[in-house]
């Protein structure tokens, strides 16, 4: 913040001297409201049919040159992506290497916390961009003491997809307790001959949420609200002891396919419309991809909500303190996440909305039934710990617990010098 | 004087509340004294120091040291076990237990003795940590690599064998201990029976002397630490952190084959930038390190500034420090840059942070044993050897190198082939002598890259079935680390363990891998101090002492080519090889252009006029050509040729016979001997119109060169050559026409087909200037159209 205004008052210090030099008699230019050419930058645009694309491209004609969006599409990989926006925002931010700026950047809902201590971003109004329409949920992780630093853009939830034509020959409702789902795997998965449950648990920020997910549905907690140990406490011990027996070992018991410990979103998913489990814990966008017209699971899945909360995730879009033109950036922000864009989005890429009115659509409701769920696992969704240590926490939480799923004699041991090695940490931080 | 030491540790007793501690350092003393009882040790006779945090012992000189050897992994797991079954779960005991023996002044027998100093190193080493966090039991005893040879190892009541060795980094040490894990049994009752092999002990590869070297008289040192007894509070409530500044970002782009090493590095590195800002120990450096997946991209990204609509998509991040495997590839990047006219990047070699000389590995040795004798001379030797084994089909070695285009291990590897072949230095003209597409295009052929699965080959080699013997060129890292079984990053389908492989070194010498360090600047942009110095401090910490450990751990050499006790690696330093300067640019444009395949299509005249026999060859024309072909067609690869000769109603109606189909050039070689002239008057356009139809027809692939050579007379007027020129316009094939006929090529007709096929009319005489515009074709077909 201290940069922000430093910058701010070198600003209103400039402007009054351009003005002499050039023999202007114009007031001085609020820099809040700078309008220009803006650069806007995103994960990759992997919609089919590039929607994103199309969006920004429905700006541009909307808008004359001078106001023109840049669509830059960053690294795959979220860790890189966040390693280069973090690197731009500590080089961009001075007048002559404007062109450098990201104006517009969408972050996923974990950085937005840290982008906005680091001074990376600018404030917003909330009253500005009605943020009373918005999911409570996306709207709280964008909200730091009190203030609004990004508008939530698209929301994502953990949810359970499962095999509906075979839950329905075994006579059963998708379940909703944990130990329910893992009889049904146990079962169906017998009966079928395929794997019972598999999510992502190769070693990357995926194997954090679902492990985390497992030990909240159990009421335990890696960390506590105040940053406290949890993950010794007997509560996520029985969570990570139970991933760690499901994986199936050599002689036929346990209910988690032994590949899953290499998976992530897309193999998961592959492995699923594969035909190789009856239940798979992935985001919403695998829907789409499920139910696509070429997928051999179309008509034979279903969704629910996972049987404890999900780890929320989603992308906000925030504007860069270094950006000069924050009045076109605002109104960007405003057209892409309207109503008519996110159901444009939702509707052609389905980019899951964050505007609750959406889910009440009747039309889409009829035409996406699974809205609903995805509400709901949204709503019941928990933030992951947002302590500025999150990245170190979750690269201890991915060694040990990996390892403790490999080879489910060492859970104990492993959670016990997880915690040492977080008490460590945090102590030296 | 000597002395041994046992050090203990619980496992995660920091993390336990306040009264779960008091039990276990109760149950711990207890265990301690009753399993030293029980030892032969009594525990009044030991001198005791208390520490505050644990313990400090000090046992009688004439301690049994192979008894406490034999007694105390056993007894201390079984004093544990006892308590543990009926202890609150909050107060059971995991215990990691270091033993070794070593000098210790006698006025300072406590904690700063060397030997105490390593004892402690042992007991928090992350080594230990995980062998004990991944057992069964609850104790994990680790034996100095003193302590365990000279009591352990020779004492069979100890059970040396059920020992496993482990690599121990922690601070200034490095050391090969023993971990021996005396309760991770496998209980009969389990619940899931999981039946798994006990832990592999050392295999009995020696025979256990029988009478073991009398041990030095010892005093015996007992240390019973309980670290980290803060209270659990101490860990609670942590605040929200806003004092420390915002670490700077720090992008590194590595190489596959410095990955794992720099993924390890990292972590100290970041640990070692830590700044003390009040009560807090900040971090002041993020690194994100990414992976090149081919450094062809990596250069083309430079090339463009990183500025491409892919580039940050493809490549990743952009980055301030670059890893390279090879100073080669800055210089293609730089190049890269000059010719995009790109001024936003500039990028800045400090030096080398590690070498690799460029190696063979082969699954058997290609003469007798390892030794120097047996290495080979130079590079042409292997090449020679690498076309032998092709030409004669009972001897199979098949060799294969990564790509240049993927890695800097492929641009030597492709330099000491090309120079090797060429005996001309790699600079631009080289690589337009009209020759040289056809001896490269030969040298893919021998030693073909195997592209795109660089960095699978050692799984090529693990697959492939044993009647195959396989040689690689690779880094000598790369090699070692295949010699040993660890191959990082490499998921083999086959988890086959693999014969220990050969490595060999050309005598005359090799090329070094000198993996540079390269600092990026992005002159667009401002100087972030911060940055900048987080760069020269990323630097510094490679080429620094631990860090050029690490290197030679990792089976590298360091920046002085010094390399480890690696087995199987030459020892010294193999002589560099002179090649003189190499135009990089040019070469990875060569070599796109020599691997691709080709498919040819030789039409031969056997007119009456191709009977005729020039007074100054003495064979007739026909035979001429037959000769000059014999020439161009090589050895297995991947390309394919095939036969039609031709003359008017040469096959009943028609005017072609086809001697062989589009297949491997053996067969088209052996039906040139077939080749007879025949009395009938010569007729082509017909058969050539039918010869790019049939290319028409079939599949293309950017990947495969087509052509069609004509070997004729070709003076006689035809009337149909309009349709074939439209033809060629349509879907043109390069025709080549080797013409004996005077002034064929300067006919409207051919400089017609010429510019419609986009290939070439020569006129020759005899077999020497039919091979001269042979090389002319393989100019075409594998040198990008030059020569």
């Amino acid at each position: 913040m201290v940069e922000i205004r430093r910058r701010l008052a070198a600003l209103f210090l400039v402007a009054p001297v351009l003005c002499t030099l050039t023999n202007c008699t114009a007031p001085p230019v609020n820099p809040l409201d700078g309008r220009g050419p803006i650069v806007l930058i995103d994960s990759p645009d992997i919609s089919s049919g590039a929607q994103l694309h199309n969006v920004v491209e429905l700006w541009n004609r909307q808008h004359a040159y001078s106001e023109r969006v840049t669509f830059i599409e960053g690294p795959h990989a979220t860790d890189e992506y966040r390693a280069q926006l973090r690197a731009r925002a500590q080089t961009a931010d001075s007048p002559e290497h404007q062109s450098q700026c990201y104006d517009v950047m969408a972050m996923d809902i974990l950085w937005t916390p840290e982008f906005a201590r680091a001074g990376y971003l600018q404030p917003l109004d909330p009253a500005d961009f009605q943020m009373d329409r918005f999911l409570r949920r996306p709207v709280d992780a964008v909200t730091l003491e009190g203030r609004t630093w990004a508008i939530p853009h698209r929301a994502d939830a953990g949810l359970l997809y499962y095999r509906k034509d075979l839950l329905d020959a075994a006579g059963f409702d998708p379940p909703t307790t944990w130990d329910e789902l893992r009889r049904q795997a146990v079962t169906i998965g017998a009966r079928n001959g395929i794997g019972g449950y598999i999510g992502q648990f190769d070693r990357y920020e995926g194997f954090t949420v679902n492990v985390i997910e497992m030990i909240w549905a159990v009421g335990g907690d890696v960390l506590d609200d105040n940053g406290r140990i949890m993950v010794n406490e007997p509560a996520a011990r029985t969570g990570v002891q139970m991933l760690a027996d499901g994986i199936e070992s050599g002689d036929g018991t346990g209910w988690i396919p032994r590949a899953a410990l290499g998976y992530n979103e897309r193999l998961s998913h592959m492995a699923f419309q594969d035909g190789d489990a009856v239940f798979l814990r992935n985001w919403p966008y695998v829907y789409r991809l499920l139910d696509d017209p070429k997928s051999p699971l179309r008509e034979k899945f279903d969704v629910a909500p996972l049987p404890g909360p999900s780890a929320l995730g989603g992308w906000n879009l925030g504007i860069s303190s270094c950006s000069r033109s924050p009045a076109t950036a605002r109104d960007f922000i405003k057209f892409v996440t309207s109503e008519a864009n996110q159901r444009l989005l939702f509707e052609k890429a389905g980019f899951p909305p964050t505007i609750a009115d959406l889910y009440q659509d009747p039309a889409l409701r009829q035409q996406f039934p699974y809205l609903d769920v995805l509400r709901q696992a949204i709503e019941d969704s928990r933030t992951r710990p947002t302590i500025p240590a999150y990245d170190d926490v979750s690269a201890l939480v991915q060694e040990h617990l990996h390892r403790a799923l490999s080879d489910p004699v060492s859970a104990g041991g492993m959670t016990d010098l997880l915690a040492e090695k977080l008490a460590a940490m945090l102590r030296a931080r | 004087m000597h002395h041994t030491i046992i050090a203990v540790d619980v496992a995660g007793f920091g993390t336990r509340g306040a009264w779960p501690q008091q039990k276990i350092r109760e149950a711990l003393l207890s265990a301690m004294r009753e399993t030293l009882d029980h030892c032969g040790i009594a525990w009044k006779d030991c001198h005791a120091e208390d520490r505050g945090d644990g313990l400090y012992l000090l046992a009688p000189p004439n301690v049994q040291n192979k008894r406490l050897a034999e007694c105390l992994p056993k007894e201390l797991a079984a004093r544990l076990h006892e308590h543990n079954v009926t202890a609150d779960p909050a107060a059971r005991i995991r215990l990691r237990v270091v033993l070794h023996a070593g000098e210790i002044d006698p006025d300072q027998q406590g904690q700063s003795g060397k030997a105490a100093v390593l004892a402690f190193r042992l007991l928090n080493s992350d080594a230990l940590r995980m062998r004990l966090a991944g057992s069964r039991g609850d104790v994990a005893v680790l034996a100095s690599a003193a302590y365990f040879h000279d009591v352990i190892e020779n004492y069979p009541a100890a059970y040396p064998e059920h020992y496993r060795p482990v690599t121990v980094i922690e601070k200034e040490t490095t050391e090969t201990a023993w971990v021996f894990l005396p309760d991770d049994h496998i209980p009969v009752d389990s619940r899931k029976g999981r039946h798994r092999q006990p832990p592999v002990g050392r295999r009995p590869d020696r025979t256990f002397t029988r009478w073991a070297r009398p041990s030095p008289p010892l005093a015996v040192l007992l240390v019973v630490l309980l670290t980290g007894g803060q209270a659990s509070d101490v860990l609670a409530a942590v605040p929200l952190d806003r004092q420390c500044a915002e670490p700077v970002q720090l992008n590194v782009n590595v190489s596959a084959e410095k990955a794992a090493i720099i993924h390890k590095l990292v972590p100290s590195f970041v640990e070692g930038t830590r700044r003390q800002v009040g009560e807090r120990n900040c971090k002041t450096v993020n690194v994100q390190v990414t992976t090149a997946k081919r450094s062809e991209e990596v250069i083309a990204a430079f090339g463009r500034g990183w500025s491409g609509p892919n580039d940050l998509r493809q490549v990743g991040a952009e980055p301030f420090v670059w890893l390279p495997d090879s100073a080669w590839e800055v210089e293609a990047a730089q190049k890269e840059m000059r010719a995009e006219t790109n001024t936003n990047v500039s990028l800045v070699n400090l030096g080398s942070i590690a070498q690799s000389p460029l190696v063979i590995v082969s699954s058997r040795p290609t003469t007798g044993t390892e030794a120097d004798a047996t290495q080979p001379n130079d590079w042409s030797e292997v090449l020679a050897s690498a076309q032998r084994t092709g030409r004669s089909a009972g001897q199979k070695v098949e060799y294969s190198r990564p790509s240049p285009l993927s890695s800097g291990t492929g641009m030597l590897a492709t330099s000491v082939l090309y120079h090797a072949r060429l005996g001309q230095p790699l600079d631009g003209r080289t690589f337009t002598r009209p020759e040289t597409p056809r001896l490269l295009h030969d040298v893919e052929r021998s030693i073909p890259t195997s592209d795109g699965q660089s960095d699978s080959i050692p799984c090529l080699a693990r697959e492939q079935p044993g009647e195959v013997d396989l040689a690689m060129l690779m880094s000598e890292k790369a090699a070692l680390d295949y010699r040993a079984g660890d191959i990082p990053g490499a998921r083999c389908a086959n988890d086959r363990p693999a014969a220990a492989p050969h490595v060999t070194y050309p005598r005359d010498g090799t090329l070094y891998l000198d993996h540079p360090f390269v600092m990026v600047n992005w002159n667009d942009r401002p100087v972030n101090e911060r940055r900048q110095r987080a760069v020269r401090d990323f630097f510094d910490f490679l080429v620094g002492r631990d860090a050029q450990r690490e290197f030679r751990l990792a089976r590298f050499r360091d920046r002085t080519r010094t390399i480890g006790a690696v087995e199987g690696a030459l020892p010294g330093r193999p002589v560099d090889l002179p090649i003189g300067p190499v135009d990089v640019n040019a070469l990875l444009q060569a070599y796109e252009d020599a691997r691709k395949s080709a498919r040819v299509l030789f039409l031969f005249d056997v007119s009456r006029s191709m009977s005729q026999t020039p007074q100054d060859i003495g064979i007739t024309r026909l035979q001429a050509g037959r000769n000059g072909v014999h020439e161009i067609l090589g050895i297995g690869g991947k390309d394919k040729f095939g036969l039609w000769a031709f003359a008017e109603r040469l096959d009943g109606h028609r005017d072609h016979r086809e001697l062989v189909p589009m297949s491997e050039p053996e067969r088209t070689k052996a039906a040139l001997t077939g080749l007879v002239d025949s009395d009938r008057p010569p007729r082509l356009v017909p058969t050539l119109r039918e010869a790019v139809a049939s290319f028409s027809a079939s599949d293309r692939d950017a990947d495969v060169r087509d052509a069609i050579v004509v070997i004729a007379e070709g003076t006689s007027w035809e009337p149909d050559t309009l349709q074939l020129v439209d033809q060629l316009r349509a879907k043109p094939v390069p025709v080549f026409m080797i013409a004996f006929g005077a002034n064929v090529c300067a006919s409207s007709a051919w400089r017609e087909i010429d510019r419609s096929s986009g290939g070439t009319c020569t006129q020759v005489s005899n077999s020497a200037e039919v091979g001269v515009a042979l090389d002319g074709v393989a100019a075409n077909l594998w040198g990008g159209g030059r020569g």
